[in-house]
């Protein structure tokens, strides 16, 4: 499967999907015209993602510690739900690694983003650790 | 500092006029608060309302009508944005309950509604309402509202008010 990298634009933020390298950033900002398209995008990486993992359990006992780091500066109310929604995707790729943990990175003070931090790691059940970035 | 307009735009809205209004209230933000936080918090419910009415018109075909943006500067611990645009005479029952719902909430139930709204499954270009709750939310007030009717449409006239604290 191939690498997913996007760009960052300013509505959209830079996405990192690299397997090989096991990073898996989301950074910027999400205010684009139609969050649904964008993050669909998205959703279908993860989706290949998963089968990908399920095939290379098979020939490698060790299976995968994976993290994902969101650091969002300003997300629009229609990005949030896709937010959401993304982490509920990441959350199905549980059963196909060691361990999945997200960190959530936000801007010094941007207690905003902190909130949206704490509320999504009580929405989904994947290990959050929430930083500032000073 | 006494109250004075800070920005005015009447005219269509699209994504690109949008993005170019977010640019212009950006900066005039900038005049009367010098926290980062607190000018976040002002062009986020800017842009949300703004969204909330570009996504209306494209979803019910209103690209030509007209939307009146204000901002004001009521005092030095208040920014009143006042927003009109046009609504659909079918909309007018579930528009108005929808935001006389959200205001008789509080912040904890305010907060559990939005959770509530993010778990449901919604369309492609619907963001089910999501936007007025993060307006509520993010400006701390109750949404103050008009509708004055028209020959088949309603107008609608929207107020919000941010308080600032580090003006």
């Amino acid at each position: 499967m191939d690498k997913l990298i996007l760009t960052a634009t300013d509505v959209t933020p830079q996405i990192t999907f690299d397997h090989l390298e096991g990073k898996f950033d989301i950074i910027g900002e999400s205010c684009m015209e139609n969050a649904s398209k964008f993050y669909s995008t998205l959703f279908s990486w993860i989706e290949e993602y998963k089968t990908h993992l399920y095939f290379i359990n098979d020939y490698n006992k060790n299976k995968k510690k994976i993290v994902f780091t969101f650091h969002l500066s300003y997300v629009s109310s229609s990005s949030l739900k896709c937010t959401y929604d993304l982490l509920q995707k990441i959350e199905e790729l549980k059963p196909f690694c060691e361990s999945i943990n997200i960190k959530w990175l936000y801007d010094k003070d941007d207690l905003d983003m902190e909130d949206n931090g704490n509320e999504f790691s009580t929405m989904v059940d994947i290990p959050f650790s929430i930083l500032e970035v000073v | 500092m006494s109250s004075f307009l800070l920005f005015s735009y009447k005219g269509p809205v699209n994504f690109q006029i949008k993005k170019e209004l977010k640019h212009t209230v950006k900066k005039r933000i900038e005049i009367i608060t010098k926290s980062s936080l607190e000018q976040k918090r002002i062009h986020y419910v800017f842009d949300e309302m703004v969204s909330n009415v570009y996504e209306y018109y494209k979803e019910n075909d209103f690209y030509k009508e007209t939307t009146s943006i204000k901002m004001y500067v009521k005092s030095q611990n208040s920014l009143e944005i006042v927003m009109s645009s046009t609504l659909g005479k079918t909309d007018k029952k579930s528009f108005k309950g929808y935001i006389d719902f959200i205001n008789s909430l509080n912040e904890v139930e305010l907060r559990k509604f939005h959770r509530k709204k993010l778990n449901e499954n919604m369309g492609l270009s619907d963001n089910g309402g999501i936007g007025l709750i993060s307006i509520r939310r993010k400006s701390g007030n109750p949404i103050d509202y008009m509708l004055k009717k028209e020959q088949t449409k309603y107008v609608i006239f929207l107020k919000t008010i941010i308080n600032l604290k580090n003006g």
